[in-house]
């Protein structure tokens, strides 16, 4: 088991964010969390990914109590993210973006005299990992100018070439036309099973088409959990979501 | 051509003017131009230091004049007591700032945007009035420096145009290593960090150290336009480091394009110009400064004098306008 949540708890004033949450992720799964708007997704993540801090409960990556570890421990032991607005750097190029990643996981980047830009290995790992996404051919573009769905595809390379034991990806889909969905689903697809893959996602469609395991997060609380077709099958979701999303 | 070569033309042409200034300058006997032009460079190293913080890392100070201030009285403090040596004075001047930068740094960069902008001018204001309180050394009337640092017999500061070319030699040499750091690993971090920090950070980036040590080198850098400055002066005051001075230098980076390796000189050449001129023109001078000044960043733009010589280059909002 590569992460472990148990009873997470989180407040914000009377808001109870959410409420005792349990969660597993198996090694090389693809486990997706649903649930409608104003779920406690957003917070789930924040959690997860260190931005919020816990009022009680654990979250265990790996096997150690990562509960109180800030966000960038986490993304060095092996916790990638991307978010759910795009979050890359605009006046970078699509190579130079995937280079800050690389050189995040070489390490040494109290190096102050030789220039990045000349640094064969890092372009080499920034290149391999834009061609995992299919974005080799727009290396050179400057991010602020690439299409949404290719910045998108940015964040997944992004997080990508940290090598990640986890990549955790909330809302991939958000902002994306049908083709550019349809792409990402199958890039998703692509990674799955090589890569553990934590799946907030709204889009159900992505969901039945990736996802190996779900847990549905109903008013903070996870209402259901289990097998893909055993949350399709479920009567309680049904009403809680599905139902009224269809 | 091609269109970065005409921008950096104008900058080489910069630095070949002023390597030639100081004869040019004697010659003509207008002595009055190289101290002009001295008191430029050595706000331009200020200034540099502080685009290293603004335009690299997004970090604006409104208290960077501390660090002049730091840098003068490490050559004033000394020379008080008789102790001239330039070497012991660089070095506090280096140590110095680069501790205060530090100290208050770890405590400023806890917060962003207006907190960050207080905070520092807060921390710049309490070296300020604890300087002021001092009467020792010579509390707001400050201290005259009778005689200037001392490197033996290589370098004789009392010169003038020995004093201007060692500023220069400071100026260019920080300036490359600007150029070579912002270009590093460290440099993208930092850069990427002003950019979006909550990404770096998802990247495994401990941003927070990175924007540190950078406050640290910009600290220390601007301590050594300081140095200069005390020297340069011949005299300290706790108004070297007053919050409008501070003030000052923004504008001055502000007007020569924040982030563009070379606004510092030619922000800070601009500024001490109009100034001299419209002074000597009018009494009324500071009413037609600000109006300038006003036009100046509007005309200009978002880019300072940079911005304008880019689009004489025919690529407004190219990559190399960082």
């Amino acid at each position: 088991m590569i992460l472990r949540v148990e009873k997470l708890n989180k407040r914000f004033g009377g808001i109870h964010a959410v409420r005792d949450v349990n969660l597993a992720v198996e090694d090389r799964q693809l486990h997706a969390i649903i649930g409608p708007n104003g779920a406690g997704k957003t917070t789930l993540v924040a959690q997860l990914s260190g931005q919020v801090k816990p009022d009680s409960g654990a979250i265990h990556f790996l096997g150690a109590d990562i509960t109180r570890l800030s966000g960038h421990k986490r993304a060095r032991l092996g916790l990638a993210r991307s978010f759910q607005i795009t979050s890359i750097i605009l006046p970078m190029t699509l190579l130079e973006n995937a280079m800050l990643a690389v050189q995040s996981v070489c390490g040494h980047c109290f190096r102050f005299w030789s220039p990045l830009a000349a640094d064969a290995d890092v372009r080499e790992l920034a290149m391999r990992a834009l061609a995992e996404v299919g974005l080799e051919g727009r290396a050179g573009v400057v991010a602020a100018h690439a299409a949404h769905g290719e910045q998108r595809q940015l964040e997944v390379a992004m997080a990508l070439a940290l090598k990640p034991k986890l990549l955790l990806l909330d809302e991939p889909m958000a902002g994306l036309g049908k083709e550019e969905s349809a792409a990402m689903i199958a890039l998703l697809k692509r990674l799955k099973g090589a890569t553990t893959m934590v799946l907030v996602e709204h889009d159900m469609d992505a969901v039945f088409a990736l996802a190996d395991t779900a847990s549905v997060l109903v008013g903070g609380r996870i209402i259901a959990t289990g097998s893909i077709g055993e949350i399709r099958a479920n009567a309680e979701v049904q009403r809680a979501y599905l139902g009224e999303s269809a | 051509m091609t269109p970065v070569s005409r921008s950096a033309g104008v900058y080489a042409l910069i630095v070949v003017l002023l390597l030639a200034a100081p004869p040019v300058i004697s010659f003509t006997g207008q002595a009055f131009y190289l101290d002009l032009l001295t008191r430029a460079l050595i706000l331009a190293i200020a200034v540099a230091s502080l685009n290293l913080i603004v335009g690299c890392g997004g970090m604006i100070s409104l208290g960077h004049a501390a660090y002049i201030g730091i840098g003068a009285y490490s050559v004033g403090i000394p020379a008080y007591y008789e102790v001239y040596n330039g070497f012991i004075h660089l070095g506090l001047a280096l140590a110095c700032s680069a501790a205060f930068a530090l100290l208050t740094g770890a405590v400023c960069l806890r917060t962003r945007g207006l907190y960050f902008i207080l905070i520092t001018l807060a921390f710049s204001q309490m070296l300020y009035f604890t300087l002021v309180s001092i009467d020792e050394y010579g509390a707001d009337d400050g201290l005259l420096i009778h005689r200037r640092s001392e490197f033996g017999g290589a370098l004789d500061l009392e010169h003038p145009a020995a004093l201007y070319y060692a500023v220069l030699a400071a100026l260019l040499l920080f300036l490359f290593a600007m150029h070579r750091l912002i270009h590093a690993r460290f440099g993208r971090v930092i850069f990427g960090s002003k950019h979006n920090d909550s990404r770096m950070q998802a990247l495994g980036f401990d941003t927070y150290k990175y924007r540190l040590a950078c406050y640290v080198i910009s600290g220390a850098m601007c301590g050594v336009a300081g140095f200069f400055l005390g020297n340069f002066t011949h005299f300290i005051s706790p108004e070297m480091m007053d919050w409008t001075r501070s003030a000052e230098l923004i504008f001055m980076l502000v007007i020569g394009g924040a982030g563009a390796l070379f606004a510092p000189v030619t922000g800070t050449a601009a500024f001490l110009l109009l100034e001299e001129f419209l002074s000597g023109w009018t009494l009324h001078w500071h009413l037609m400064f600000g109006l300038l000044l006003i036009a100046l960043v509007m005309f200009a733009g978002r880019g300072g004098l940079h911005g304008a010589l880019m689009r004489l280059d025919h690529r407004p909002g190219g990559p190399g306008k960082r």
